[in-house]
């Protein structure tokens, strides 16, 4: 689930472990670090954005982010 | 095998057809009825299909495995030549300011951008390491002519050089035009170097997408296109790249081709290397709207083309894939090209992948002082370059196109970061598609554009030998 | 949830629709290759349980169908589960061929016998050949 949250300027997503493993959640987040800050707890990501004008958005990105990660795993 | 056997093919629709296609490069339309038989194994009733399938290598048996196989051996045939495309650029400045320079160009004015003569003589040196027969050297910059004498120079020395060698050697130039003279021109048509500029429109589009410092782009560029084509009877090419500002002008742009007695057109979309990416918000567009301007003007130039017989270079390069004939265009190579087919040296000795590739470190593989061709081209550098340029991700493989297209890792890392591309949102991947449609398209239709593709994959103008490329293989 | 419209395994939402998929027909490696194909239009999020249920939760980019997305991705599950499937059936005649295509190419071994090869810097050695040692 994507939850955004604007009065604390974060986005909140829950993933599944099973469907984004460890590693592409860990390069994901890396890649997008010029962008926002990560906490992550277990299954739990709370999405940070430099901007404020990120917030709508970003989040969403980030999981595309992932997917195609997944789907390029073997490429890279 | 003594019985026909199904090869691997992949399937796209095309109106109410469905077009096929192979590993080899082979491609059949059949409407739904005879596609039906193929797919469900059902043969036996229309032997005519079935000989049709066969010849065409989707039926595979003792008798055509081998045809099969050399079609196969002639579409990785360049992996084996050596590279034979060499772009050296002898000065990075430049007096235009193009909008969608790829070459991250510097002022006219500036110093250390020009290559040496030692540079050059060790360029010429390494180029003449490979093992292909075909040697072309390409002059791109950055505004070439700005350094003259080293073109002089070089073309001079590799002639000398190549006295030992006897590979067949050639020379290209890509141009602005605005330093030619008609010293220079002489001796570029004495050694018989191709020459290819830019011309992007009428004279205010031109001018607003390449601005030159010192006076009139478009003027000095259509004076040098009359003077060399009718005064030196001699041929020179011409491109143009599309910037949002073109969209709405593909009449006049074909016109303006037309006007200057240029035969064919190439019209090129942007790509995100260079300045390009600074002023993207200015010039860009999506690929909608490019496939909209171009399948427009595709029809256009259809349309005048009995009276005014000028030739689109994308479609020619799309024919010559669908018919199996050579043609380097590299876009169209999977493995690009890069390193394999081209190499790129910068003023400095720098070599690069290619010359997409001599905007970004990442591409840089070595430097002439420093490296043999050897080296360069065993280097895991220059492997994992190769690797990455190879259509086999998941939705290029299972894309019907996949046989006659191509991936360019440069592209996809000034576009995403990364040398593998988010396909779905690839602007190139998109555009390519679009045109593969078009012509597919046109292709399964009656009338004139069916008449004037016919034609031209009749009687194609973009074939070379692997090795010995089509002037504007790089563009 | 307001506005909730139920058509097949396909979930209309307000703002996204949620596409319910079995994974026992079609895997998760299918899964991923169709939900990536949406990239372009829609934000898409995979949840659920990888052994029971997959669910895809599709966010519209801009003006998309809900519907028309989630009918997307149906047909591209479809798409590639016919090409695994096929890819695997064919996997050894594509193999066979490109090797006896890459393996000859360039090579009339008759001919080479006869010739002197010109290779001084040793391009024309096989890779395995060079590298064997070094494994």
């Amino acid at each position: 689930m994507i939850k955004i949250d604007k009065d604390k300027n974060q986005i909140n997503i829950s993933l599944n472990n099973h469907l984004y493993n460890d590693s592409i959640i860990n390069r994901a987040m890396k890649d997008f670090e010029s962008v926002c800050e990560f906490k992550k707890d277990n299954d739990h990501i709370i999405i940070i954005p430099k901007k404020q004008k990120d917030i709508e958005l970003i989040g969403y990105e980030f999981c595309n982010y992932m997917l195609g990660l997944i789907n390029n795993q073997g490429n890279l | 095998m003594s019985q026909s056997i199904y090869n691997h093919y992949r399937e796209r629709k095309i109106g109410d057809s469905h077009l096929i296609t192979n590993d080899a490069g082979n491609w059949c339309i059949l409407d739904k009825t005879k596609f039906d038989m193929f797919r469900f194994g059902k043969l036996e009733n229309d032997l005519e299909l079935k000989n049709l399938l066969r010849k065409k290598g989707f039926l595979i048996d003792n008798a055509n495995l081998q045809e099969i196989t050399d079609l196969t051996k002639t579409k990785f045939n360049y992996l084996f030549k050596g590279t034979s495309l060499h772009i050296v650029v002898p000065t990075l400045r430049c007096n235009h300011r193009c909008v969608y320079c790829h070459s991250n160009v510097v002022a006219q004015h500036k110093k250390g951008y020009d290559m040496d003569m030692e540079t050059a003589k060790k360029t010429v040196d390494f180029i003449f390491q490979s093992p292909s027969d075909t040697i072309t050297i390409e002059f791109q910059g950055g505004e070439p002519l700005l350094n003259y004498d080293i073109i002089e120079y070089i073309i001079e020395y590799a002639k000398e050089t190549n006295k030992k060698h006897k590979k067949l050697l050639g020379f290209d130039l890509v141009t602005n035009l605005s330093k030619m003279d008609d010293t220079i021109l002489k001796y570029l048509i004495k050694n018989k170097v191709g020459l290819c500029t830019s011309l992007d429109g009428p004279e205010k589009l031109h001018n607003k997408n390449r601005i030159y410092m010192g006076g009139n782009s478009y003027k000095d560029v259509v004076y040098w296109i009359k003077e060399i084509n009718e005064d030196y009877n001699y041929n020179i090419n011409a491109l143009m790249v599309t910037t949002r500002d073109s969209l709405p002008y593909y009449k006049e742009i074909i016109d303006e081709y037309v006007n200057n007695n240029l035969n064919w057109i190439k019209l090129r979309f942007l790509s995100n290397l260079g300045f390009a990416s600074k002023t993207a918000d200015k010039i860009n567009y999506s690929p909608k709207e490019y496939l909209d301007f171009w399948t427009k003007s595709m029809d256009y130039l259809v349309k005048i083309n009995k009276n005014h017989p000028i030739r689109d270079r994308m479609v020619e390069y799309i024919l010559a894939k669908l018919k199996g004939v050579w043609c380097n265009y590299t876009d169209f190579q999977s493995p690009c090209g890069a390193v394999i087919g081209q190499l790129a040296y910068v003023q400095n000795g720098n070599i690069h992948t290619c010359d997409e590739g001599r905007q970004y470190e990442m591409f840089r593989l070595g430097n002439v002082f420093d490296n043999t061709y050897k080296e360069i081209l065993t280097s895991n550098q220059s492997c994992s370059m190769i690797a990455s340029s190879v259509n086999d991700t998941l939705l290029c493989d299972a894309c019907a196109y996949k046989p006659f297209c191509g991936v360019c890792p440069v592209c996809n890392y000034a576009d995403s970061g990364s040398l593998v591309s988010i396909l779905p949102r690839d602007q190139r991947c998109l555009i390519y598609k679009g045109m593969f449609d078009y012509i597919f398209t046109k292709l399964n239709s009656v009338g004139p554009h069916k008449k004037l593709f016919d034609n031209w994959m009749e009687n194609l103008t973009v074939i070379s030998q692997p090795g010995r490329e089509d002037k504007t293989a790089s563009l | 949830m307001k506005d909730k419209n139920k058509i097949g395994n396909i979930e209309l939402h307000p703002d996204c629709a949620l596409v319910s998929i079995n994974p026992k027909i079609y895997g998760l490696d299918i899964i991923y290759a169709a939900a990536y194909t949406l990239l372009d239009q829609a934000y898409v999020f995979l949840d659920g349980d990888p052994k029971t249920e997959v669910q895809v939760h599709i966010r519209p980019k801009s003006s998309e169908n809900l519907e028309e997305l989630g009918n997307k991705l149906n047909d591209e599950l479809l798409n590639y589960a016919v090409y695994k499937s096929q890819s695997e059936k064919n996997s050894g005649i594509r193999q066979a061929i490109i090797q006896r295509a890459l393996l000859t190419n360039g090579f009339d071994i008759e001919d080479e016998m006869d010739d002197d090869l010109d290779d001084p810097e040793g391009i024309a050695i096989p890779w395995e050949e060079k590298y064997s040692s070094e494994r």
